[in-house]
């Protein structure tokens, strides 16, 4: 009892701690900026936690959805003058119908039917954005016509105004999480999650159940899409749907605990920490591929080493106290 | 390039598609292991074929042995240090630790051999056969010719020797086999370095005539994967068909369409195959 | 005529080359508890999972309810109140016993009735109400059977088929656990189709016996009468095991 109500008041003294973020003294906009990435990134775990964790069902071509949502929002503001604030559900849309063809055509298979399938659609829609160059700009990407701050595009010189939707959005998916570890449809996913046949034996729809939570990530991935390309103001095919971002998306989660809502909160935290000294290393140095050689490095840890994450250890650290 | 030669060239290349898609089929089938590292594997068979060739001018026929003890040894190292604890079950840590592999193999690649692209200038890579219209290297044809032959051998180890029996029990199901009393940690081993022998096989083969990158390791996984889906998952000829279909109708729509989406059309057929025939061609449909 | 319950009718399952069911006919009235017997391999499991709907059957129909059901998804089997266990138990280890009922409670709830109180009910009724935030694996082997009963009969459950729930447990834990199934048939009025190997112990649950034998039922009546049926006692014989 005691715990959880301690751990309550940390978790809204970080929120207010962040929000005021550009008020404090030591604070510049290298350091707002640097926050904002981390909230971006820990904003896509939570949208991949949700299939992957809570329904246990291995994206590993998540990129896919963060790459619709960033493109459908930056095409049809350049070529169309489409504002993101309509485009970002023209990104959502597009995330979620693509969710509902893979999640129709392997859910209805068991085991790694699915993962197979969104490695390769995740390829293919890299291939086609890299094709398709008056589109989407080809291999060099696709960069946000600028206007300078501007409410109707949603765009800023500043990083500071991107810091509270963020912020936002990942305490809304937190929220969003903890409700949905308790609640019916949250239940039915983790069900599914432990295993099929028994869920299907106490009534769960286990077809529509992964499918619902295949389209409640996405949808939530896209959106995350859409405030990534308004922040960084460019795209490219390998940053939207390349393997490696697929693997960046699930690297929070996996570090802070799968499938639980502190998790990727955690582990977004601590990757980001692991991200900026690999950069400097790799400046420093002047080694390529040390940030790529650290992220395997630190996958194969996790996997061989702390399978739940921090977030494991920390629970039971946390469960013990009291006594 | 007209249809014929398209089709020529997508089976020559589809053999070498095949030769290693049957690596990383017998790997998921023994222990449904999804191995994303077997591209890298098959990058560095290409290397060893490479510097084989380069450094010693030992004809590429011969470095055959070399690559597949190279991939085999390496095979038996990432199967005991870091495969082993994963077997039986693809779960999403196992898919990471392969994905982690694969990643790693790459960089190091990159750091030891570089990042640009190499190929090499084989005696009888530069010759082509001319039939009527048509043509094709004599590497291209040596290549397929090998992909063939260790297909066949690895049909008739896993059909006709004991070893292939007690392979393909665990298979089936290890812990029964466990009973009848087959040391399915051993059999796995074998067949993990097997199926990795069998990438670097591949890739020493394919380093004949297409260059070598590091980032080429990851760049073929799909082809394994969508070669392996069309066979039936874990079925060894199947995956080999598989890969000459993946072959040829790459080259067709290369010819047909646009070179740089000559794979897409093979997207869309793992997709028709997933709704429709998921098992593969060559596939049981399971009792679900 | 009474209407039955269940109606299976000229069933059969092959898988690949093996016949593992063969043209299988036999009714349960609605109240009845049944037991299944049959040495291993007999199909006794495979029969479970066609009636429950985890696999289809290659030919021959089921009624439920006097509906045909032969190509209900099994989930939908489970909301009409057809309710399984598993051979080799299946819990979702990751939720709580409480949430383990729960996730099935949710599905059936009765009209008029919340799925707390029939999550609650079925929790006093197995006297699990104290381990209710325990993880599975922190439960012993008896208590990880009552939980997969728990959510069997949880919400609305007219007819429970349970797998040799009484393997493994010591000879208390198992009369104990005969106690509540026969409880349930008692004051609930639940139908028990129950696979069992250890003789004494389902001629005393079962007023009705069915024997597999390959795939085919070879005998079909009173307890008594069956064990007395000659071809019982050669199917049992000839494999020497499961009888005792
Ligand atoms: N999914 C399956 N695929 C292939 N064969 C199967 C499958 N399930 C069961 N069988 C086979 O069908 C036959 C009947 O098996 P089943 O499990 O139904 O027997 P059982 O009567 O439940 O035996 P036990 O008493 O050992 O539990 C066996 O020969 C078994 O090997
Ligand atoms: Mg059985």
């Amino acid at each position: 009892m005691m715990t959880r109500f301690s751990f309550n008041w940390i978790g809204i003294a970080c929120v207010l701690a962040v929000a005021s973020l550009p008020a404090w003294p030591f604070s510049d906009s290298y350091i707002v900026a640097a926050v904002i990435r981390t909230l971006i990134f820990i904003a896509l775990g939570q949208a991949w936690n949700v299939i992957a964790g809570i329904g246990g069902q291995l994206s590993l071509g998540h990129g896919v959805f963060f790459g619709l949502g960033a493109y459908a929002t930056a095409i049809l503001f350049n070529l169309w003058g489409v504002p993101p604030w309509i485009g970002v559900w023209a990104g959502m849309l597009a995330a979620a119908l693509v969710a509902v063809a893979i999640g129709g055509i392997t859910f209805r298979l068991r085991g790694v039917y699915f993962a197979l399938a969104t490695v390769v659609i995740s390829l293919a829609f890299e291939k086609l954005a890299r094709f398709f160059v008056d589109l989407t700009g080809g291999d060099a990407g696709f960069a946000l016509q600028f206007l300078g701050d501007s409410w109707w595009g949603l765009q800023s010189r500043e990083p500071t105004p991107f810091l509270w939707p963020a912020l936002a959005l990942v305490v809304g998916y937190y929220m969003l999480t903890r409700w949905l570890l308790r609640s019916r449809f949250g239940l039915e996913l983790q069900a599914v999650r432990d295993d099929e046949d028994a869920a299907t034996a106490a009534g769960v729809a286990v077809f529509r159940t992964k499918l619902m939570g295949l389209l409640l990530s996405a949808v939530m991935t896209a959106l995350v899409g859409t405030l990534h390309v308004q922040f960084y103001l460019t795209i490219d095919p390998g940053n939207a749907f390349g393997l490696f971002q697929a693997v960046q998306i699930q690297l929070p989660s996996l570090i802070g605990g799968l499938g639980t809502a502190i998790g990727p909160v955690l582990g977004g935290a601590v990757m980001i920490i692991a991200n900026e000294a690999t950069n400097w290393a790799s400046s420093r140095f002047d080694v390529p591929g040390l940030d790529v050689l650290a992220y395997g490095g630190l996958l194969l840890f996790i996997v061989i080493r702390a399978p739940e994450g921090l977030s494991g250890p920390l629970s039971a650290m946390l469960r013990r106290r009291p006594r | 390039m007209n249809l014929a030669q398209a089709l020529l060239s997508g089976l020559l290349i589809g053999g070498v598609y095949g030769l290693f898609s049957i690596g990383f089929s017998l790997a998921f089938g023994v222990m449904r292991i999804v191995n994303f590292a077997h591209g890298g594997v098959v990058m560095l068979g290409m290397y060893v074929g490479l510097y084989a060739f380069d450094a010693s001018g030992i004809d590429l026929l011969v470095s055959i042995p070399a690559a597949l003890i190279a991939g085999g040894l390496l095979g038996a190292t990432l199967y005991v240090t870091f495969y082993a604890r994963f077997v039986g079950k693809a779960t999403l840590q196992q898919l990471l630790l392969a994905i982690a592999l694969g990643l790693i193999i790459q960089v190091l690649a990159q750091m030891a051999f570089g990042p640009n692209a190499q190929s090499i200038r084989s005696a009888w890579g530069s010759q082509y056969l001319i039939i009527g219209t048509m043509f094709a290297s004599y590497a291209q044809i040596a290549a397929f010719g090998v992909a063939v032959v260790a297909t066949l051998a690895v049909e008739a180890l896993l059909h006709g020797t004991r070893w292939g029996h007690a392979v393909r029990a665990v298979a089936d199901d290890a812990e029964a086999a466990g009973i009848v009393g087959l040391d399915a940690q051993r059999i796995n081993l074998g067949a993990f370095s097997l199926s990795c022998a069998l990438a670097a096989l591949a890739g020493s083969v394919l380093v004949t005539y297409y260059p070598v990158s590091p980032p080429v390791g990851f760049g073929l996984m799909p082809i394994a994967l969508i070669a392996t889906v069309i066979g039936g998952l874990g079925s060894v000829k199947g995956a080999f068909f598989g890969g000459l279909i993946c072959g040829v109708v790459e080259q067709v729509a290369s010819t047909a369409w646009t070179p740089a989406l000559q794979d897409v059309p093979l997207y869309a057929l793992l997709l028709i195959f997933l709704a429709v025939r998921p098992f593969g061609l060559f596939g049981r449909p399971s009792a679900h | 005529m009474a209407a039955f319950l269940l109606e299976v009718a000229d069933v059969s399952k092959v898988f690949g080359g093996l016949v593992a069911l063969k043209s299988v006919s036999f009714a349960i009235e609605e109240g009845e508890v049944v037991g299944l017997i049959g040495p291993n391999g007999a199909g006794k499991s495979t029969l479970f999972e066609v009636v429950s709907g985890g696999m289809r059957p290659t030919g021959g129909t089921i009624r439920y309810q006097g509906e045909d059901i032969t190509n209900l998804p099994a989930h939908l089997r489970r909301r009409a109140g057809m309710s399984r266990t598993f051979q080799k138990i299946r819990l979702f280890n990751n939720l709580t016993v409480e949430q383990n009922l729960a996730v099935a409670a949710m599905q059936s709830t009765p009209a008029g009735r919340t799925w707390k109180s029939e999550v609650q009910s079925a929790l006093i009724r197995l006297r699990l109400t104290g381990l209710v935030d325990r993880k599975p694996s922190e439960l012993t082997l008896a208590d990880r059977k009552k939980v997969e009963i728990g959510r069997a009969i949880v919400g609305h459950c007219r007819m429970l088929m349970l797998d040799e729930s009484l393997s493994g447990l010591t000879r208390d834990e198992a009369d104990d656990l005969v106690g509540e199934i026969l409880a349930l048939n008692r004051d609930l009025g639940v139908t028990i189709l129950v696979v069992e190997h250890v003789m004494p112990v389902v001629m005393a649950m079962a007023r009705r016996l069915l024997v597999l034998d390959y795939g085919t039922i070879i005998a079909n009546g009173l307890p008594a009468e069956v064990a007395r049926n000659p071809d019982v006692i050669t199917a049992y014989l000839g494999t020497k095991k499961g009888a005792t």
